[in-house]
C-alpha cells in the first residue's frame, strides 16, 4: 500500500464519518421529534383531564349548592352553642327567663358520640325536673324549640302538679357539639 | 475539469514517484466534496429541526405542567366542597331529628274535652330514629273516646300512630282511666 492508496482509505474513512455524523443528527432530530410528540400527547391528555375535572367541579357545584348554602344558614347557631359549656349556659339561661317555674334538678350529661358523624361529632342532654304554671311551662317548651332551634327535645313528660293549674315538667334536651378542629402545626 | 486537476486539487505540486491510482476512485474525493457540503447543510438543518423540536418539546411540558397545577387547584377545590358538602348534609340529617314536639304536645292536650282530664303526657324520641316519636298518654277520665279524640287530633296534625297499645285497667267503665302508647310518625305528605 502506497501513500496515494493511504489518503485514498483516510479520505473514505472521513466521507463514511460525515455520513454517520448526518444519520446521528438526523436521528437527534427524529427522537426530538418524538418526544416533542409524547409531550403534545400529555399535553392534551392533561388538558382533556382538566376539562372533565372542571366539567365534574361544575356539577359538583351546582348539585351542592342548596345544602351548602343551608350549611352557611345554620354554621353561625351551631358554632353558638357548638361546645359543652356554651350549650350548658344556653339551656340555663333559657330556664332562668321562666323564674315563677321551680326548678328541682337540672343535670347535663357527658358528651356522647354521635354514629356516623365526623362534624356534629358529638351531643350532650341536660334535663330537668321542675314545676310550675301549665301555660308558662307550654311556654317554656316554645322558647326552647323556637329560640334553642338546634337543640332535640329528647324526652317530655308533662304530669298534673300539686296545685290548680300546676304541672310538673321532666324534660330532657339535647345539644349538638361540633367536631374540636386539630391545631395547626407551626 | 479533467482528470488530474479533480485528483491531485488537494496536494501541492511535486514529483509523482507512485504509480497513479486506479481510475474508479476519481470518485472518492467528489464523494468527499458531496459529503462536505451535505454534511454541513443537512447537519445545520437537523441540528436547527432538532432545537426547535426541544423548544416545542419544552414549552409542552411547561403548558403539561400549567395544565396539572390547574387539575391540582380544581381537584383542592372539589375536595373542599365535598368536606363542606358532608358537613351540610349531617347538619341537615341533625336539623331533621330536631322536629318542634309542640305539634304533638297543643294537639293533645286541644283534644281533651273539658269533662275530661289527663293526668300524663311522655313524648320520648331516640338518636338511631328521631322520627319515631313514643307517646304514652295517661287519660284519667274520658277513656276509649278520648283516645279516639286525641288519636284524631294528631292525625290532623299530619302523625300516624302505629305500634299502638291501650291498657284500661277496669274494662267494664267505658269512661275510666286508660293508658295509651303509639308510635307517632310524621306523614310524608305533611312533611313538604
Amino acid at each position: 500500500m502506497n501513500a496515494k492508496h493511504l489518503a485514498s482509505l483516510l479520505l473514505f474513512i472521513v466521507v463514511l464519518l460525515l455520513f454517520q455524523l448526518t444519520i446521528m443528527l438526523n436521528k437527534r432530530w427524529t427522537t426530538a421529534m418524538e418526544a416533542t410528540r409524547d409531550a403534545e400527547d400529555r399535553h392534551g391528555a392533561a388538558r382533556k383531564e382538566q376539562t372533565d375535572t372542571s366539567n365534574a367541579l361544575e356539577k359538583v357545584r351546582r348539585e351542592t349548592a342548596a345544602r351548602r348554602k343551608y350549611l352557611e344558614m345554620w354554621r353561625q347557631k351551631f358554632e353558638q352553642s357548638g361546645t359543652e359549656i356554651s350549650a350548658k349556659n344556653e339551656f340555663t339561661r333559657m330556664l332562668k327567663r321562666f323564674p315563677t317555674l321551680v326548678q328541682f334538678v337540672t343535670n347535663t350529661s357527658g358528651a356522647v358520640e354521635n354514629k356516623d358523624m365526623g362534624f356534629v361529632n358529638r351531643r350532650i342532654t341536660s334535663s330537668v325536673k321542675l314545676e310550675g304554671d301549665a301555660e308558662k311551662t307550654i311556654q317554656l317548651l316554645a322558647s326552647i324549640e323556637r329560640e334553642l332551634s338546634t337543640s332535640r327535645i329528647s324526652m317530655l313528660e308533662i304530669r298534673k302538679g300539686q296545685r290548680g293549674n300546676d304541672v310538673e315538667l321532666d324534660l330532657a334536651v339535647e345539644f349538638p357539639l361540633l367536631a374540636v378542629a386539630e391545631p395547626e402545626k407551626k | 475539469m479533467n482528470k488530474s486537476s479533480i485528483m491531485h486539487d488537494l496536494k501541492p505540486e511535486r514529483p509523482d514517484l507512485s504509480p497513479p491510482l486506479p481510475a474508479f476512485l476519481m470518485v472518492l474525493p467528489v464523494l468527499f466534496y458531496l459529503s462536505c457540503v451535505g454534511a454541513v447543510g443537512l447537519g445545520a438543518l437537523f441540528t436547527l429541526k432538532t432545537n426547535q423540536a426541544q423548544k416545542d418539546e419544552q414549552r409542552e411540558l411547561d403548558s403539561e405542567q400549567d395544565v396539572k397545577r390547574q387539575i391540582m387547584a380544581l381537584k383542592q377545590e372539589q375536595k373542599i366542597i365535598d368536606d363542606t358538602h358532608a358537613k351540610a348534609r349531617e347538619v341537615e340529617a341533625w336539623m331533621h331529628s330536631t322536629e318542634p314536639l309542640m305539634d304533638v304536645v297543643c294537639a293533645v292536650i286541644n283534644s281533651v274535652k273539658k269533662t275530661h282530664t289527663l293526668s300524663s303526657l311522655r313524648l320520648s324520641r331516640t338518636a338511631d330514629k328521631p322520627e319515631h316519636i313514643e307517646m304514652r298518654i295517661e287519660i284519667n277520665n274520658g277513656g276509649n273516646q278520648q283516645k279516639e279524640d286525641t288519636v284524631q287530633a294528631l292525625v290532623k296534625q299530619g302523625y300516624q300512630t302505629f305500634r299502638d297499645d291501650l291498657i284500661a285497667p277496669n274494662k267494664n267503665d267505658k269512661d275510666g282511666a286508660v293508658t295509651y302508647t303509639a308510635t307517632l310518625v310524621k306523614a310524608a305528605s305533611s312533611e313538604e
